[in-house]
This record gives structure tokens, C-alpha cells and sequence, in this order.
């Protein structure tokens, strides 16, 4: 990797120079590259004319930007391939440098205390806020938002445009959604004569119908485990109830309401009625799933590329377990780790062009932030699953941009849903009060660090 | 090992001589230089940083606290209490776990291996050979090892009874890592006890077994009371190398189930670098550090007695 930035980077910085498209050649050549995109890009198309007066701002033809991401799945081979594409078809180029989670926050805060950070970086929604307070993470520029345009708010969810904010200032862009999502049997479900789910949520009647007439058909209607899925359902449940995690502002800890315990006795409910006995490490739940024996399990789509292999298995948004539709989610986001303005404008061209082109990323197993992409038709046939439960990105949950208010939160609830599944808390609400005053202790601290 | 090295050097100087030798110092200098620049000065200036709310990123931010980074460690309504002194316990059990094997079964083997066979030299490298290791390969093979589909759950499969979830239970996360420690450690205690054998004169278990001592009375008169002060040398690097556990639970278990193998070390890691706390995560380190050199007294104290008089 070392070689890679000493020689292949500063080499493709040249080539990039000597070969520069945008500025010493004719503009003529530009309009050919941008038909050669491949058919099916309507969304690329339709802002066609939107991007095009300002495809280069001034100064940054032949710059190459450095970018880091996370993904280093084979939805890191196509963010690659993204990159590579973008900088064949654009005056300026982008290298994506994958590092290795876990820790790739404190990979980053490593490198900003060396002096070391790239241009740009991909980042979980959820790390905002720490990263720009810690100096890692640098505003956006008038030049970079410039870039954007004043329309590509209105065509994304609006808690997925508004977590980028921090301290009103934007710091992220959001280029896809992971929510969790419901898998099911499709042949269990053709035995036990139920429809298969479309795309939109599921009322609670047509999950609570499904579960009766899977039972009745003699096979475990669910798979619902612990740890990750358990903490997860629950957080989706608790809005389900009309409850949240925190209030408004991310200050105060709320997650020991009525909802949060109605939330984790439903879960509880369903999982001593309709779920088999799951152990064992490495999301057991969907690894009881794949045998093919249990009707449906709920998690991240990032199960969806192994579980696509298997043709039984169908995707869908997560069902209304409570009383209305919500799910549990995330949100990978792309920020600048520098605030020159040119190579922010440079980098928003390329977020945009990403963002454009978010139908390929859906191919790697994400669902697009943008609602254009989400509503194509042509979703279904780039990446299926995907289109099935797209709609998710619209009830997604989203934490407020607060310093460190996941772990502040998961760290204290996570144990208590855990224990309470398990059959080892009798008194529910008083072990949600007792995680919530101790999140409360550690939001408290933060705030203090942090403001 | 450095008090020693340096206390050769102010003897020399202490000479009545007209000419202070530069000699002396210049031996010293090498080794003196890379402990002050990665033992000693890290240490005075983690004392700096623990009287401070310190984030390495925010030079700007960064408030003088004095001593309340460590008040937060013995008050219960901070932040901290809870999980540091659980790590704190973890870390104790842990060493109540694997010290007393680490040292006995590494004294076994020492004994083992001192005898006279053909294919000693084989055994004595195979013991050994684990410890040359690092701390990823030896627990993530162990981790493999202790899989809910691993091999130790087919084998007890193969035997008709249930398997353990390992690392994601107690005990079974404890058995796992102090099982790894020993393998992945095991082989250099065994190499200073055997070295410490072989310094043993042979004419005194000639002389025990012309008394008719028995073989367990002249491990346990002659080989023991010979062995004194490396036993004490050992138990000490032993109980802090234990207490130093990071590695391990951090590969192998994560430092679950909830928490329950979360040694301190880690959660000094957790408060540092992840909550991005330097003050309360450098306020840990010196009470730690602390600890240890406590326990490394008490240690000499009580075991090291006949030896230091």
C-alpha cells in the first residue's frame, strides 16, 4: 500500500495531468463520454442538463483525490470500479484506498493525528458528528455545495440529508442506506399458502397472518435471535410503539418509555412462541435461516448478496411488528477530510457522479439514498433484492448528530435486551431505566466535551 | 535488567579520580536512550496527560482537570466506575486462572525436559516454538479451535455430549483464553526454569539419594529451594504479563459476553482511542501501573525473603 501512494498515486497525478481532458482539449470530446454510459442510467440522464454547466469547476481538471473507504467486500471491487470509471469520464479522477474495519474511525483519527488523511473519506452516518468535532471531518465548501446544486436535497429522504448536518454546518453527503430488512422462505411460504410480501412493509395483521399460517403448516414460523438482530429489532420496535431513543436533539435518553418496553415484549413474545433455539456466534439466526427450515428473520442487507445464492429466499421490508412502519437502519456517508476548496469541488463532482450513478452501487448490495434511483424501474433488473426493499430508506431511523451517541446508547441497552431475551431480567422497565441513566450519565459527559 | 545496567556507570565515577571516564556512560547510552525515549518519557508525560481532559485531535480543547480524571475512578455516579473496575476484576480473574499454571505446569515441563532421553532436544523446541508466535496468529487459531464448529465441540460431538458455546459463554470464554495464554506463552517460562536446572549442581541429588531420598523429596528439598529466587523472578513476570492481557480477549472473544472478559488493558484502549479520552484513559494506565508495582513488592516480600538478605 505504501508503494501504491508513493509511486502508482504520484504517477497517476502526471498521467492525469499529461492526459487532462477538461480545459486543454476541445469540449467537443465531452458529450461523446457521457453517452458511453451504460443504458439504463436514466437517473444520470434525466440531471443530465443539471450537471452539465458546471461539470468543471475552475481548477480542478487533472486533479486526482484520494479517497478512503470501509468497504472491503466485494461492495469495495465496485466502489472501485466507480472510481475508475468516474475519472475516464470526468476531467478529474478519484483513487479509492479500502482500509480494513473494525476501528477504521480511529484508523482515520490516526492518520489526522500524523497528518496523513486523504481528501475524502467514506464514513458511517453514525461517526459524523465525533469526526467533525475531532477536526477530522472538514465542513463543505460554498464551492462543494455549489457542485450539488440546489435539487438533490429534495430528491432524498430528509433525515438522511439532515444528518450530515453537525452544529448546522454540513459535513457528509449521503449516498446509500443499509436498514434492516425482513428474509423470507418463499417455498414455505407457497406451502403454507401466503402471499409473498411486495415492496412495502407488511401491516401487522399480514405478518401476524403469515406467522398463524406458518405454524398451522407445521413448520418454525421465525428466527429471531440475540446481540446484533436483537438490539437492532428492538430499536426499530421502540418507533414501531411511536417511541424513540433519544428526544429531538440527541441530549436526553427516552428509550425507557412505554414503547421501549412494549418493544421488548413483543420481541420476546415472538421469540418464545415462533423461534426455534438459536446459539452461537456469527448472526446464528440467518445461519438457522439458510437450512431452509424457518420461515422468515429480519437483518442487515449486507446478508443479501450471500442469501441472493439461494433461491428459496425472498426480501422485503421489515414488517409492522408494533403499530406503524419503521425499521432500524444506517447510512454510509461520503465527507471531505480537507477544506481546500478546489479539491472539495473536485470531490463533489465525484460524490455527485456517484450519487448519480447509485443504481451501480446498488449492484454491490446497497440501497440508494436517492429516491430518483429507488423509484427507476430499472432497480429491479440491476439488483432485485434491492428493489424489494428500497422503500425501507423512507422509514428508517435515524440517530441525531451528536457526538458519540451510539455507543453512548447500544453500549447500556444492548446488554439489558439481551438479558431480558435471555430470561434473565424479570422487571423490564427497571433495567431500561437503570441502562438509561447510565447512557444518560455518558451523553451528559459528552456534551460537556463536546460543546 | 536496567537498574542494574545503570548502576554500573556511578561506581565507576564514584573513584577518586581527577578524570570522570566517558566510558562507562557510553556503554549505557544505547539502552538508556530508547528507555528514556519509549519507557521513561511516555510514562512522565502519561502522568502530564492524565491531569488533563486530553484529546490529541483538539489541541485547542483542552481543559486542566488535575486530579479528577482520577477521582472519577473511585467515584461510582462517573462514567467510568462501572466498567473499568469490571475490567479490573476481569484482569484479576484472569490472573487467578492462568498464573498458577503458567508457573507450575512450565516447572513440570522444565523438570521433563531436564532428563536425560534421546529427542530432548525435539521436545524442548516444540514447547517452545509456540512462544515465537504473535499474540494474532496464536488467538485467532484458537479462535478457530474453539468455534461453535470447531474442532473441540466435533470431538465432543463425536463423544455423544452437547457442545459449548465457547467464547460466547462463561466460563467457556476464560477456559478458551487462559488455554491459548498457556500454549502461546508456556514456552518461555519453561526455558528460564530449565536454564535454572541445569545451574543446580548434580553431587547434591548424588548426596540426597545416598540419604535415600526419593525422587519427590529431592524435587521438593532440593530442586524447589535451588530454584527460589528464579521461581519469584518468574511468578512476577508471570503475574504481569497476565495482568497485561489484551490481545487475546480482543481477538478471541471481543471482550464479551457482555463484557465479561474485558480486561482492563482493553478498556484503557476503549476510553483512549475510541472515546478518544486520553486524561481518563492515562488517569487508568498509572493506577494500574501502580497496582502492579505493589504487587511486584508484596511479591518480593513474601517470596523473595531468604534470597534478598
Amino acid at each position: 500500500m505504501k508503494n501504491f501512494t508513493r509511486f502508482v498515486f504520484p504517477a497517476l497525478v502526471i498521467m492525469s495531468l499529461l492526459l487532462s481532458a477538461c480545459g486543454s482539449q476541445p469540449t467537443a470530446t465531452q458529450p461523446p463520454a457521457a453517452t458511453q454510459a451504460p443504458a439504463g442510467q436514466s437517473p444520470a440522464e434525466t440531471q443530465a442538463p443539471a450537471s452539465g454547466d458546471n461539470a468543471c469547476p475552475a481548477g480542478v481538471e487533472g486533479a486526482v483525490l484520494e479517497m478512503w473507504s470501509p468497504f472491503t467486500g466485494p461492495d469495495g471491487d465496485e466502489m472501485t470500479a466507480l472510481a475508475e470509471r468516474f475519472s475516464q469520464e470526468n476531467p478529474c479522477g478519484v483513487t479509492v484506498t479500502h482500509i480494513a474495519q473494525p476501528e477504521y474511525v480511529q484508523k482515520l483519527e490516526a492518520a489526522a493525528a500524523a497528518g496523513q488523511l486523504p481528501a475524502m473519506t467514506a464514513v458511517r452516518a453514525i461517526n459524523v458528528a465525533q469526526l467533525a468535532a475531532r477536526n477530522v471531518l472538514k465542513p463543505f465548501s460554498n464551492e462543494a455545495m455549489a457542485v450539488f446544486g440546489e435539487e438533490i436535497a429534495g430528491d432524498l429522504p430528509e433525515d438522511l440529508w439532515n444528518v450530515g448536518l453537525y452544529k448546522e454546518e454540513r459535513y457528509s453527503f449521503p449516498l446509500d442506506v443499509h436498514p434492516l430488512v425482513m428474509f423470507y422462505n418463499k417455498d414455505l411460504f407457497a406451502a403454507a399458502g401466503i402471499e409473498e410480501p411486495g415492496s412495502e412493509p407488511w401491516t401487522r395483521e399480514q405478518f401476524e397472518d403469515a406467522l398463524s399460517k406458518l405454524e398451522a403448516s407445521g413448520v418454525t414460523p421465525l428466527s429471531l435471535g440475540t446481540a446484533f438482530q436483537g438490539a437492532a429489532l428492538w430499536q426499530a420496535l421502540i418507533r414501531q410503539y411511536g417511541g424513540s431513543l433519544t428526544d429531538e436533539a440527541g441530549t436526553t435518553a427516552t428509550y425507557n418509555s412505554e414503547a421501549g418496553v412494549q418493544a421488548l415484549e413483543r420481541i420476546k413474545e415472538l421469540r418464545d412462541k415462533y423461534t426455534p433455539e438459536i446459539s452461537g456466534g456469527g448472526d446464528p439466526e440467518v445461519n438457522v435461516f439458510k437450512q431452509g427450515d424457518v420461515g422468515m428473520t429480519f437483518h442487515g442487507p449486507w446478508w443479501i448478496s450471500d442469501l441472493q445464492k439461494l433461491d428459496f429466499v425472498g426480501f422485503a421490508p421489515l414488517p409492522t411488528l408494533g403499530n406503524q412502519p419503521a425499521t432500524w437502519g444506517g447510512s454510509h456517508q461520503l465527507g471531505f477530510t480537507t477544506d481546500d476548496p478546489t479539491t472539495q469541488a473536485a470531490g463533489a463532482l465525484w460524490i455527485k457522479w456517484l450519487s448519480d450513478n447509485s443504481m451501480e452501487w446498488a449492484k454491490a448490495g446497497q440501497v440508494p439514498a436517492r429516491q430518483s434511483v429507488r423509484n427507476d424501474p430499472a432497480l429491479a433488473e440491476a439488483a432485485f433484492p434491492i428493489s424489494r426493499v428500497a422503500e425501507s430508506a423512507n422509514i428508517v431511523v435515524i440517530l441525531a448528530q451528536v457526538p458519540a451517541l451510539e455507543p453512548a446508547l447500544w453500549d447500556h441497552f444492548g446488554p439489558v435486551v439481551d438479558a431480558y431475551l435471555a430470561g434473565d431480567v424479570a422487571d423490564p422497565k427497571a433495567a431500561l431505566d437503570e441502562a438509561a441513566r447510565k447512557s444518560q450519565q455518558v451523553m451528559d459527559e459528552n456534551v460537556s466535551i463536546y460543546e | 535488567m536496567t537498574a542494574k545496567i545503570e548502576s554500573l556507570g556511578p561506581p565507576a565515577s564514584r573513584r577518586p579520580r581527577k578524570k570522570v571516564s566517558i566510558i562507562p556512560y557510553l556503554f549505557v547510552a544505547p539502552h538508556l536512550l530508547f528507555f528514556v525515549a519509549f519507557l521513561a518519557w511516555p510514562f512522565f508525560y502519561g502522568i502530564y496527560i492524565s491531569l488533563f481532559r486530553f484529546d490529541f485531535l483538539r489541541p485547542d480543547n483542552r481543559p486542566f482537570v488535575g486530579l479528577r480524571n482520577y477521582a472519577n475512578l473511585f467515584n461510582p455516579e462517573s462514567v467510568q466506575f462501572d466498567k473499568f473496575w469490571n475490567a479490573l476484576s476481569n484482569t484479576g480473574e484472569f490472573m487467578l486462572w492462568s498464573v498458577a499454571p503458567l508457573v507450575g505446569i512450565a516447572l513440570l515441563l522444565a523438570v521433563l525436559l531436564n532428563r536425560n532421553y534421546r529427542g530432548r532436544g525435539v521436545f524442548r523446541t516444540i514447547f517452545f516454538a509456540p512462544y515465537t508466535l504473535s499474540v494474532t496468529v496464536a488467538s485467532v487459531l484458537w479462535w478457530w479451535i474453539f468455534q461453535q464448529t470447531g474442532i473441540v465441540n466435533q470431538t465432543i460431538q463425536a463423544f455423544g455430549l452437547k457442545p459449548v458455546n465457547w467464547l460466547g459463554d462463561m466460563p467457556g470464554a476464560w477456559v478458551a483464553i487462559t488455554i491459548c495464554t498457556i500454549w502461546w506463552t508456556i514456552g518461555f517460562n519453561t526455558v528460564i526454569f530449565l536454564t535454572a536446572l541445569q545451574e543446580i549442581p548434580k553431587s547434591l541429588y548424588e548426596a540426597a539419594s545416598l540419604d535415600g531420598a526419593d525422587s519427590w523429596q529431592q524435587f521438593f528439598l532440593i530442586t524447589v529451594p535451588m530454584l527460589r529466587s528464579v521461581l519469584v523472578f518468574v511468578l512476577t513476570i508471570t503475574l504481569i504479563a497476565s495482568a497485561n492481557l489484551f490481545g487475546q480477549p480482543y481477538i478471541m472473544t471481543g471482550g464479551g459476553p457482555a463484557d465479561g472478559t474485558q480486561t482492563v488493558i482493553h478498556r484503557i484502549f476503549f476510553e483512549g482511542m475510541l472515546r478518544g479520552q486520553m486524561g481518563t484513559a492515562a488517569a487508568m494506565s498509572i493506577f494500574v501501573a501502580v497496582l502492579l508495582l505493589s504487587l511486584t513488592y508484596l511479591n518480593f516480600k513474601f517470596f523473595g525473603q531468604t534470597e534478598e538478605r
